[in-house]
């Protein structure tokens, strides 16, 4: 049982890091934004480059990989999203999905589509009957710290107060003269270098694929969901709900229970169980709102 | 219709060396089809598999070839898709009218192929797809390697002679895998161990922890695996983290993908086909050392033993595919091959073939002696 | 151009996407002035306020603020150059609590607040009692109060008020118009004021003028608004006075 704990917060951990930002960009540009998980991907591959190839310290590489996460985030969006501001939220959907396939393709055309393993080998822990390593340990730590420090940002600074406020309202925060374009760049430079950070440690946890988005894709957006979409600390929450649900049903042998023969649900119905969730919460709070309105 | 125009040029270029060499004279000739995928993915190991049979071919025509009739190749390209792979062998049964052909290309290729000799009575040598689904074919299909199925007793029966009591088992979840584990996990019960978790996980997977954890659990002696690639580093990784230090008996160990050598030394050991060290091996290696500087991939030997195979039975028996299967099985009693014995069952599969044994030491596989 | 005006729109016409709202409007807001527009629903008395905030698409025309163009500044730059707007609807920032609303409303200032915060609760004693809570939980009176704090923190050079008494309770509207008139007197701040009411509004002007789709009608001062014009502008859509006026205009 403690096993299953520590393996959902694990879990919960990788995957909020990566959500927060989805919910922060749909919460002030009212969209879906897919290539998030690219940027992930992209920090990821940056983090990798200083500490791997070029032998910088871990902490310095994964810091330096957000960072530069989040400028390319900024980029993206004065590139491409800034011009699109004024199309419907469909629009923006799909071409985001196209700005995925162009970062996915151009680092697949930099470090090949082969995949790469973080030279770490973290030392194994055990800890109440249950086994972990210290590279979970940081993993939880740096989300839980990333997460603490965002709260900071959005509810004790003027900034993270006035993109509050941008989200609310956006024409309401306009003519209290607060600089939208700064604030929306701000926006994409802190959910960029959090994608960054988060797709990061998931490549220390496991491995390293240009479409290894397509491997976070389903938790991370089954976790904004269920955290509804637009609310920061809601996604956070809906990872721990998701990650706890998943290890849950794969974990229980549910065989010796009926039958007497050992079976548990196979690990491959992760995905399943995160689409299965997805849907679930939006046929209710359909259902919700269709009360609502009558 | 298939115009890829490198294609056209490799396949063009080979028949021209196959059709040089009867074109000395009008002498009566002997079609042997050759199946290889010239274009698609692996071609080197298939192009070195063309030039074991070219060699054999060579061998036989100078000893005055078979039933006093030269030996004729008819290279078709399988592109490494099943369905180019049918096209091919319909070219060869029905146009160039051989009764045999010699096969390179995996399960997924070799299959359909098969299933179309069947019902027209011709012989396939598979000298590369392992899936134990190809034992399936007596009369048909004669493979020169080892099926999975044979290879995964092998296993099975390697661990329990290393002591091994109690054992989980961790594979893909696919053909090869889940094959490999449950004939592993046979010879295993059979020699006296107990399973005690069998695990197929999904591939490509990030993280193998969970599909673990449960082995795990179950504290096994050992652990008996197979797999390939980045899924093995993977499930490596899971291990070491998760603390698991039972060792390693695993199948073909060249194809694993080690994340940590230094937490693998001493930790994994296992088999992988062997025999190649024959005479007749040697003989050949060195042939194509002089011809194409370097070593020649495994896939070289099987073809040289499949053609080898094939002209003997010709020679003894006949011609006509009927014949050959006949004389087939007589023939492979008494022929030491370039992949040292080789011994049939009935289904026209290798049993106890020779196995290399290798175990990972300072970072790297190193040969060892087989158990006793 | 009129000289010495505060706000000054010259033949603006502007809309929302393809559709166009505003018709040629030509408009001034005096230095220490209070100018009520009046007009039917859908005359573009709100556009117009909006526009002057740069919260529309404007195609034709221009806008100057204290004789600075600002016809193509975004909006919170007219907002810190000293355009302080109070919407109809959605006025406040709900999920943001009354005091945050309130440092929101100085965000381009650099300078310490707390004087001016001083100033606003002791123009609001309300909000001074409820700062903590969210502002979405206030009544629709307080978040009109809260609103116009708002704008004032960023101390503007005039006040834009979109129908302040709408949907409010007769007490709740004479609390807010006092408060207005404190505003006009102690801040000395024009004011634009786009009203429903008509009684609370000329109450309230200096001047008073009409719209009707999209263009001024009528422009007067207001003692010598008389009640049948400004009825016979809202029922029959103000087709004989405009044209009326129009030609008295033109003269000029």
């Amino acid at each position: 049982m403690t096993q299953i704990l520590v393996d959902s917060l694990v879990y919960a951990a990788e995957i909020a890091i990566i959500a927060i930002g989805i919910a922060l960009s749909y919460s002030v540009l009212r969209f879906a934004n897919f290539a998030h998980v690219q940027f992930a991907v992209v920090g990821a591959y940056l983090s990798y480059t200083f500490f791997a190839l070029l032998g910088w310290p871990v902490v310095a590489s994964v810091i330096l990989g957000a960072v530069a996460t989040g400028g390319i985030a900024v980029a993206t969006d004065r590139l491409v999203f800034a011009r699109l501001r004024g199309i419907s939220p469909d629009g923006k959907m799909i071409v985001s999905w196209g700005v995925a396939l162009f970062l996915r393709a151009a680092v697949a055309s930099v470090f090949g589509g082969g995949a790469r393993v973080f030279p770490l080998q973290p030392a194994p822990l055990s800890f109440a009957g249950a086994y972990f390593t210290m590279q979970d340990v940081t993993v939880a730590a740096a989300t839980l710290l990333a997460i603490g420090a965002l709260h900071l940002l959005l509810y004790r600074t003027k900034a993270g107060t006035a993109l509050r406020a941008l989200a609310g309202n956006p024409d309401l925060a306009r003519t209290r003269g607060i600089p939208a374009e700064r604030m929306i760049a701000l926006m994409w430079f802190v959910g960029g270098s959090y994608a960054g950070l988060g797709g990061t440690l998931f490549a220390m946890q496991t491995r390293l694929q240009p479409n290894m988005d397509l491997i976070m894709l389903l938790p991370v957006f089954s976790a904004v969901t269920i955290g509804g979409l637009d609310r920061v600390f809601g996604a956070a929450l809906g990872a721990l709900a998701l990650s706890l649900a998943q290890n849950l049903l794969i974990s229980v042998d549910l065989g010796s229970l009926l039958t007497g023969q050992p079976w548990s649900v196979p690990t491959q119905f992760r995905d399943f169980i995160a689409v299965g969730t997805m849907v679930l919460i939006l046929l209710l709070r359909r259902r919700g709102a269709t009360a609502q309105a009558r | 219709m298939r115009t890829c125009p490198t294609r056209r040029i490799v396949l063009s270029m080979l028949m021209l060396t196959a059709a040089a060499l009867p074109a000395r004279a009008a002498e009566p000739t002997v079609p042997v089809g050759v199946i290889a995928n010239l274009t698609g993915s692996d071609v080197p190991s298939s192009v070195d598999m063309v030039r074991g049979v070219q060699l054999a071919a060579d061998e036989l025509n100078a000893a005055g070839g078979v039933q006093g009739r030269k030996i004729v190749l008819i290279t078709e390209d399988s592109e490494y898709r099943p369905q180019a792979g049918i096209e091919a062998a319909t070219k060869l049964f029905d146009v160039n009218k051989v009764e045999a052909a010699i096969v390179f290309g995996g399960s997924s290729v070799t299959l359909p192929i098969a299933e179309l000799a069947r019902p027209k009575g011709k012989v396939i040598l598979n000298t590369s797809a392992s899936s134990a689904k190809l034992g399936g074919y007596p009369g048909t299909l004669y493979s020169t390697l080892p099926l999975d199925d044979i290879v995964g007793a092998q296993v099975g029966a390697y661990a329990a002679k290393m002591g091994v009591k109690s054992a989980a088992f961790i594979v893909p979840n696919n053909t090869f895998g889940t094959g490999l584990m449950d004939a592993a996990a046979a010879a295993f019960t059979a020699a006296g161990g107990t399973v005690v978790r069998k695990i197929a996980y999904t591939e490509g997977q990030p993280d193998y922890r969970p599909d673990l954890q449960p082995l795990q659990r179950a504290k096994p002696d050992a652990i008996i695996s197979a797999g390939y690639g980045d899924d093995t580093r993977t499930v490596f990784k899971a291990a070491r983290e998760l603390g698991i230090t039972a060792p390693w008996y695993v199948a073909y160990p060249s194809i694993f993908a080690v994340e940590d050598p230094a937490w693998l030394n001493g930790h994994m050991s296992g088999l992988d086909n062997g025999g190649l060290d024959s005479s007749t091996g040697q003989r050949i290696k060195a042939i194509y050392a002089q011809q194409f500087k370097g070593e020649p991939r495994p896939h070289y030997f099987y073809g040289y033993d499949a053609m080898m195979l094939l002209g003997r039975a010709m020679q003894k028996g006949g011609t006509d595919a009927a014949a050959i299967k006949a004389a087939l099985p007589l023939v492979a009693k008494d022929y030491d091959g370039a992949t040292g014995r080789i011994e049939w069952d009935d289904r026209g599969q290798r049993i106890n073939p020779p196995m290399d044994y290798f175990a990972f030491r300072d970072g790297k596989l190193e040969p060892i002696a087989a158990p006793k | 151009m009129t000289a010495g005006a505060m706000l000054d729109f010259v033949g603006v016409a502007a809309g929302y996407g393809k559709i166009s709202v505003l018709d040629g409007v030509t408009l001034a807001l005096g230095a220490a002035e209070t100018l009520a527009v009046l007009g039917a629903n859908g005359s573009g008395k709100s556009t117009l306020l909006k526009t002057a905030m740069g919260l529309t698409r404007m195609t034709e025309g221009g806008i100057r603020l204290d004789g600075t163009d600002i016809t193509r500044l975004p909006a919170h730059r007219r907002a810190v150059l000293g355009m302080g707007y109070v919407p109809q609807t959605r006025n406040v920032f709900a999920e943001l609590s009354v005091i945050d609303n309130l440092r929101m409303g100085a965000f381009a200032r650099r300078d310490p607040i707390g004087p001016d915060l001083d100033a606003v609760f002791a123009l609001f004693p309300r909000l001074a009692e409820r700062r903590r809570v969210p502002a979405g939980t206030l009544s629709g009176g307080e978040r009109r109060m809260l609103s116009i704090a708002n704008a004032l923190l960023l101390r503007p050079k005039l006040l834009l008020l979109d129908e302040p008494s709408s949907d409010l309770a007769p007490a709740t509207v004479e609390h807010v118009f006092a408060a207005i008139r404190r505003i006009r007197g102690d801040w000395r701040l024009p004011v634009l004021l786009v009203e429903q009411n008509v009684r609370a509004a000329l109450g309230l002007a200096d001047r008073v003028c009409v719209m009707v789709r999209g263009r001024v009608a009528l422009d007067l001062p207001a003692p010598q608004m008389q009640p049948a014009q400004l009825h016979a502008l809202f029922m029959d859509g103000g087709v004989r006075a405009r044209t009326d006026e129009a030609g008295r205009q033109r003269s000029q």
